[in-house]
Formats: C-alpha cells, structure tokens, sequence
C-alpha cells in the first residue's frame, strides 16, 4: 500500500499512456461506453491523487533517467496550482468523450488515441516543476493538435492548417530562444538547462539579465503564449479553421491551447517577471478591452450559429488575458476561475452548437427559428446556460466577472469601465443569438416531427455543465480548497 | 576455456562464416542449421563487444572503448538483419551469410591502425553490398545497383589516390601515428578522403546516387544497405576524415573549416527544399537523410575526443535506424511495391494496417526530433556540442533547414491518418502482408527509439 501512495503520481501519470495503447489496439472493438469509463476513472483516479497529495508527499516522477548535458527536463510534481489543473484536465476529457460525436468507427478510434495523447501532454506540462519540462510538453502538443485538424477536418483547409502549424512553430522558437539565453545567462554556457521558477525568479530579479534584456525576453514568452492562447491579435490563423472544423475539434482545441498557456504564464512567467508584468499590465488590458469588443462586433454580424459562439469564446480570452496580467492584486482563485469559466463556455456553447447541427444539418441562421416549439427541453436547458454565460449572481461567471472588473478598477477606473463595458455588452449578442434560434419563426419550413428533443445523454451532459457552473458560483471557495 | 575462446573469437567467426558456406550446400535442413549458428554467433560476438571482452588480434586492427560500442551496434544490427532474412531460400540464407561477412570487414575498418586494411575493409563492404543489390530484383532496381557499383569503384580510385598522396605526404600508412611533412599532399588527400566521406555519408551532390537506392532496393536490402554499410562506412570515414583534419597545422584547418562549412551548408539547404519537393515519400526521406548527414560531417571541425566519437555514434546509429524503419516500413506498408509511395496512396494506412503504421509514425517522429524520442536525444547531444564550440552561425543556418524538413515530415504524419473510404481500406488491407519476424524486429527498434530518448546513456 506504502508503495501505492509513493508511486501513485507515476500511475497518474502514465494512466492517459496505458488507455492510449487500450485504445490504439483494440479501439475498434471497445465501444463508446468505455471511452466513458475511461475518462470517469481518469476524474477518480485525479480526485483520489488530490486526496492523497493532501496528506503525504508523492514521489515525483523523473522524467528521464539520465539527463543531457545542460539540458535537464526535471521531475514532474504536483504542488502549487497543480491540483486545480489536474481537474480541469479531467473535466476536458469527460466533456469530450461523453457526447456521441458524428465520425465513423475509425475516426473515432483515432480520435481516442488522441485524446489521450493530449491529456497526457496536459498533465506533463502542469505537473513540470521547470521551463524545460514545461517546454517538451507544451509543444508536442502541437503535433496531435495538428493531426486532428488534418484528419478531421475539410481537405480544403489543409494549407490553413499547415499556416497554423507554422504560426505555433514560431512561438515555440520565441520560446526555445528566450530560454537558451536565459540558461545561457544563468550558467554561463550554450543549453536549454533547468530553470525552475525560483530559478528563473532569482535570475530576473538578481538583475544579471539586464532591464533591456529581460524586457525583450518577458515579451518573447508572452507572445509565445498568446499565440498558444489565441488571444486578439493573434487569433486570426485559428478563426477560420474554427469556423469549419468539427465540434469535437473545436472543444479540444480552443481548451487544451489556452490551458496550456496559462499554466505557462501562471507557473513560470507571473513569478519571475513581477516587474515586467506590472509594466504590461496596462497595454494588456487596453488590447485585451479592444479584442474583446472586436470580437462583440464580428459577433454581430450574425452570419452562422457557430461563429457567434468562437467570438464569444476569443473575447472571453482576451478577458482572461487580462485576468492573468493582474494575477498578482486578485485574491486568490481568481484566475482559476476564470480559466473554469472559459472550459464551461468552451464546452456548452460548443455542445449546443453540436446539437442543433446534429439535428438542422446547417449551421446558417437561415435555417434555424421557433426550435422551442420542436425542443422544449432543451429550450430550457439552453436559456439557463446562456443565462449563465452571461455571468449572473451565484455563477462561475459572476466571480469570475467581478474579480476582472474590481481588479481593473483598482489598476486604472476608467478600464475598468471598459472591462465592465465589455462584460455588459455580451447579453446583447448572447440573448439576441438565443431569441433567433429558439424563438423567431423561420422562413424555412422543415418537418417538426423529424427533430427530436435532446436526448438523456445530451440533456446529461447539459445539465452536469450547468451545476459545475452553479457550484463554483455559489461556493466558490472549493477552488481555495483544491488549492489548499 | 572462456579467456582462450575471446581470444580466438574473430578466427572463430571467420571459421564459422566459411562453415556456414559449407552447410549451405546441404539442403533445407543445411539452411536452417546456417540462419541459427549465424544468429548465435553474430549474437555472441555482439554480447563479447558490449562488455569490451573480445581480443582482437592486434597485427592487423586495435579496439578502444567507442569502437567496441560500434561493434556492439553493428552486431547487434546484423542479427537483426540475420533474423529478417530467414532461411525460407538458398539467396535468404546466403544473405545471412553475406551479413556475417559485412560484421567481419566492420571489424577490420573500426579496428584499422593503418590505410591499407582500411581501404581492404572499405572496398570489400562497399562493392560486397552493390554486388548483392545487383544481384537481386528487377531491371530498375539492377540499373540502380550497377550505377551506385560504378560509383563505388570511382570512390576506390579516389581512396588509391589519397593513399599515395598520404603516404607522398607523411612518409607511413598509419592513421595513427603520422608527422606531416608536405602539408600540399596532405591536403590533397584530406580534400580526396572528404569526397569520398561525403560520397558514403550522402551530402548532397555526390550522395545524390541516394534517393534512387532508397527508391529501388529491395525490402530486405534497405534494412543492410543503409543500416549496416551505410552507418560503418560513413561512421568510420567521418573519424578518418575527423583525424587527418586535426593532424594539419592551425592555417591549413582554418581552410578546411571553411571549405567544409560552405559544402555542409548548401548540403543541409539543397538537400531539404529538394526533399520537399519529391513526389515520392522515399526519394524525399533520402534527401532528408542527406540534410541530416550534413549535420554530422560538421563534427569533423572538431577534436577528436571520445565523448564527440560516441555523440557521433550516437548521432549516426538513431538515424540510420529511423531511416532504414521508415524505408523498410513504407515498402512494407506499399505492399512491396504494388500500391506507390506517394503522399495520396500512403494516406489513411493507419486504417490498412494499424500496427506497422504505428511503428512508422515512431520512426518518422524521431526522424522529425520529437522529445522522448533517440531522434531529439542525437540531434540536442550534438547541437550542444556544436554551440559549445561556437557554431552558433552555422546551426541556425542549419536548424532552418531542418524545420523545413519537419514540415514535410509532419505532414507524412498526418497523412497517416487521414480517413480514407471503406472499400480502397480493404482493398489495401488484402495487399500489405504481416510477417512475424520482420515486425519483430521492427517493434524492438522502435521501442529502442523511444528507449534511447528517455535513457540515452545506454545506447551510447
């Protein structure tokens, strides 16, 4: 048992591997319903290793048994914010694998490979106690990112793809350079070597980097992240992908990268750069305000269901961009929640959009009017999530809101008008979108008798989205408890 | 008994190899006793090389600790190849002969102290290897072996030439220990020894010869040809050339630094943006193995230390082997030839034949430099050793390149697993043939690919 516990960040860690390989082999045998197990005992086996770390120190996996010369990936352990990530990781994987998506049985093979794969990166790249480690992971996520869009995404979107590969590839060379020098700095020699966060602390605030230098580097990392992020500006190579390609994708795609960037920014750059961050603060906000309402107004155009819903998502993280630049003034949680926040936006806004394709075959707004009458359940279900995005009183969405707000408010009144400006100018878009889609009469007539009302799965997972948004809304201290 | 048989072994294998001619001749039963003396034998000398426990005989070769390494590599490779072949055909068990032979000249040009044995050991592999290409298969793969044989023969003119010219120059035959004397013959014979390294490693012009090799062999001859020969030949020319370099005075290796960096260059740029343009996934990855090769010939800058000699190994022996698995796969996944090799026949093999896709995905993964793979552990030992000499210019220039490379190599991957219609997957699925053996020993090097990325110590 003594060694269960000892090992038991090991079997954590290499759990995502052994369902890969279960998957790989015999995926075409094993059914949707396991993929559910799968992920119910990944969530398990996170609670339980949450449990555990509480009271005893977990043996950290090493991640490889003879370092290079210089360059050293370190160990993985769960401390600090570890433990919140570790469950938004496993929330990612039970909100994908719980819907029966529409692909064949060999795309769906794959597709659970690759989930898989990428949760096992997720959990590499938040357990990484230094740069190096968190490198490794953070960018071989581009590599399943990329087959899922090519495999699953239109042949005619191949070049848009390779464009976005490209466009990650150059913030991992951002990435890769501002470490070189930083380790370069740090030991006098050429390498990619272990900078932890205390590390990297010491060296930036030791002032061995030089102000000019360690500006320059500040603004390579960070814009190695946003690109990760897909903030404004940098959202553009990921847009029109967004657009066309898969729910399934989408979900994975637009949680896994900003995730990922967080962590970075929370776990490695926040720490080191205090000064740099502090600086930064204003512009990011100012950008972060400005891409929030270019994404209200694209999302205004109203030209199909799903692009109301990626403009909905791209403004709320520029908004969490923000969070992250005044990270340091907010109590403590803030940020988890609103990353929490983007995960639940992410995936309901996303699954509704799943549904109604999955029924109307379109996806224009031509074709969609008076579904209330055909759905009355989900009309219900829809109207309390949108609600909910909109951030009312005793939802994620209010903390998460009001942390924003009040902590602009305090670094400058009048963007923090603006950031309030932005959270108030959503219902216009948000009750609009729900009124043309539920409520208007379409032009079009289709046979009411051949849509359905959701299912017990889909109204499931509905309803599970809208509780864990009511959860951290009306006790949002269980974040400060995960987080001990 | 033990000490008196490491004592003999080499004679020993040598007696075994003429035996096993012998026993050929038998019959069936005659080839199977052959395919399993020559794998207990090869495995024997493998195991004696990796605890540095054989004794060569010192008249001819001396062994030092990176070479005993090598051979254990070498050794280690042939009874793969040895277990791929099989003894189905008198031409299948011959091969496994024609392996033992290859281990054996291995040994001569690793242990080599001086030219003569090391042009013997040099000609014997190169046209014992294009003979047997030429030997098997059909008119196109005959016109491709005889070119790369006619090839083979210049570069063996070339090696007279610089062997006179060493000797015009230094006044012995030994690598070792030799005095400059006329510095304008040495060069002559560095500039030659330098074509002929660039010829076997493959840069770009002269290893043009390449892609149509990759293209044309036969299956079972890509896992010999590039894994055994290419990597002893390559691998032992490039620590000649490596030495000879560091024997010259300070003046003339600020020349032959230049030279070398303006070839490695061009090499490294051409190479890619040709690969990228082939049509034919083979003839592309010969290309990229000309890019990668010209990243190594730049080790021939530096001194010759023993951690350079096992990084270089290192270096050598994860891309032969990523590169012989993917062209022994892809032949494997395009049915042998019936279905091509173009981006578009190749796409969605993951759903022809999920598990040989899977292993080629690995190979290219470390041709492509993954992390936790030996492709990321050989390329970082030697870009850290490149930097730390001072580089810093050239591998910029060079990492361009290879992420030029990457792209066309992400994109193979990705074509794996494009999802293609039901009926062309099952048309394809009664083409690609399963073979226990070969897939064997294709699972053992990928899982060595992936060993060598997490504990790189132990392959080098």
């Amino acid at each position: 048992m003594e060694n269960i516990l000892e090992y038991s960040l090991h079997i954590y860690f290499f759990f995502p591997i052994a369902i890969m390989l279960l998957f790989g082999i015999w995926g075409n045998v094993l059914g949707g319903m396991v993929h559910v197990a799968t992920s119910l005992t990944h969530l398990f086996i996170t609670g339980l290793i949450i449990f555990l770390h509480k009271g005893h120190a977990l043996k950290s996996v090493d991640l490889t048994i003879a370092s290079f010369p210089d360059l050293n990936p370190g160990q993985l352990v769960l401390d600090g914010d570890g433990p919140i990530f570790i469950i938004m990781i496993s929330l990612i994987l039970l909100i994908v694998s719980l819907p029966r998506w529409d692909m064949d049985k060999r795309g769906e093979r794959l597709f659970k490979v690759l989930t898989y794969f990428i949760v096992w990166i997720l959990c590499g790249a938040v357990l990484a106690n230094n740069m190096m480690g968190f490198l490794m992971f953070s960018e071989m996520l581009i590599l399943p990112l990329a087959i899922l869009m090519v495999v699953f995404c239109d042949k005619n979107l191949r070049n848009k793809i390779l464009l976005y590969v490209v466009f990650l590839a150059i913030g991992t060379l951002l990435s890769v350079t501002s470490i070189t020098y930083l380790t370069m700095v740090s030991t006098g020699e050429l390498g990619v070597s272990s900078l932890g966060p205390e590390v990297l602390k010491n060296l930036i605030t030791s002032n061995k980097v030089g102000s000019y230098s360690s500006a320059i580097i500040f603004i390579c990392l960070c814009m190695s992240m946003f690109i990760k992020m897909t903030v404004f500006p940098f959202h553009f190579p990921l847009l029109q992908l967004c657009k066309r390609m898969p729910t399934f994708c989408n979900i994975l795609i637009l949680s896994s990268l900003p995730l990922v960037a967080v962590v970075g920014m929370i776990k490695l750059i926040v720490p080191a750069f205090t000064n740099e961050m502090a600086g930064a603060s204003m512009s990011i906000a100012i950008v972060g305000v400005l891409g929030c309402l270019y994404c209200t107004l694209c999302a205004l155009r109203w030209n199909d269901i799903k692009e109301v819903v990626i403009y909905f998502i791209f403004g709320h993280l520029s908004l969490l961009m923000v969070s992250i630049f005044l990270y340091e003034s907010n109590t403590v949680g803030g940020t988890y929640i609103v990353i929490f926040n983007h995960l639940i936006h992410v995936a309901g806004m996303l699954y509704v959009v799943h549904v109604l394709q999955d029924r109307m075959k379109k996806i224009t707004f031509e074709s969609y009017g008076n579904m209330k009458a055909r759905m009355p359940l989900f009309n219900r279900l829809f109207f309390i999530l949108i609600i909910l995005c909109l951030g009312p009183p005793m939802s994620s969405g209010f903390i998460s809101r009001y942390m924003v707000t009040i902590d602009a408010v305090r670094m400058n009144l009048v963007v923090g008008l603006f950031v309030a400006a932005c959270f108030a100018i959503c219902p216009i878009y948000l009750l609009r979108y729900f009124q043309m889609i539920m409520l208007v009469k379409n032009k079009i007539t289709v046979d009411d008798a051949s849509i359905n009302d959701v299912s017990a799965r889909e109204g499931f997972i509905l309803i599970m989205l809208i509780i864990l948004v009511l959860t951290v809304g009306i006790y949002p201290n269980i974040i400060a408890g995960i987080l001990g | 008994m033990l000490d008196y048989i490491l004592q003999y072994a080499v004679h020993g294998y040598a007696l075994i190899v003429l035996l096993s001619m012998v026993l050929l001749c038998v019959g069936k039963y005659g080839r199977i006793m052959v395919w399993l003396i020559s794998i207990a034998a090869t495995a024997a000398m493998a195991v004696f090389f990796l605890g540095n426990l054989i004794q060569v005989p010192h008249v001819l070769i001396s062994f030092s600790g990176v070479k005993n390494k090598f051979m254990w590599i070498v050794g280690t490779m042939s009874v793969m190849s040895i277990i791929m072949n099989g003894f189905n055909s008198n031409k299948q068990t011959g091969k496994c002969i024609l392996i033992m032979i290859y281990l054996l000249f291995a040994l001569i040009l690793a242990g080599a102290g001086e030219f003569i044995s090391f042009f013997i050991a040099i000609i014997s592999l190169s046209i014992i290897s294009d003979l047997a290409n030429c030997l098997g298969g059909d008119d196109k793969r005959y016109n491709a072996a005889i070119k790369s044989f006619i090839s083979s023969l210049m570069m063996m003119i070339f090696f007279i030439l610089a062997i006179t010219f060493f000797y015009m120059s230094t006044g012995t035959f030994s690598i070792y220990e030799h005095v400059v004397k006329e510095e304008s013959f040495y060069l002559i014979s560095i500039s030659l020894v330098f074509l002929i390294t660039c010829y076997y490693l493959g840069i770009f012009p002269l290893g043009i010869c390449l892609p149509n090799l990759f293209n044309s062999v036969e299956k079972k001859n890509i896992f010999q040809n590039i894994i055994i020969v290419r990597l002893v030949i390559a691998y032992n020319l490039l620590m000649l050339l490596q030495r000879m370099i560091f024997e010259c005075s300070p003046e003339m290796q600020k020349i032959i630094l230049g030279g070398v960096t303006v070839v490695v260059l061009a090499s490294a740029i051409i190479s890619s943006i040709i690969g990228i343009n082939q049509q034919q996934n083979k003839k592309a990855l010969a290309y990229f193995y000309m890019a990668h090769s010209s990243f190594i010939l730049m080790i021939v800058n530096l001194v010759p230390e023993e951690v350079v000699e096992r990084y270089t190994l290192f270096f050598m022996a994860t891309q032969a082997i990523s590169f012989g698995g993917c062209a022994y796969l892809m032949q494997d996944l395009c049915a042998d030839g019936r279905i091509q090799d173009t981006a578009n026949e190749l796409s969605g093999s993951f759903y022809v034949n999920s598990y040989k896709s899977t292993l080629y995905v690995i190979f290219l993964l470390c041709i492509l430099g993954l992390p936790f793979t030996a492709g990321f552990a050989s390329k970082y030992y030697i870009t850290y050793t490149y930097f730390k000499e001072g580089f810093i210019v050239e591998m910029v220039i060079m990492l361009i390149a290879f992420l030029v490379m990457m792209a066309y190599i992400l994109k193979m991957v990705m074509n794996i697993f494009t999802i293609i219609p039901e009926e062309i997957i099952m048309k394809k699925k009664t083409m690609v043939v399963n073979n226990f053996r070969s897939d064997g020993i294709m699972t053992l090097l990928a899982l060595l690919m992936l060993i060598g990325g997490l504990t790189p110590y132990l392959l080098q």
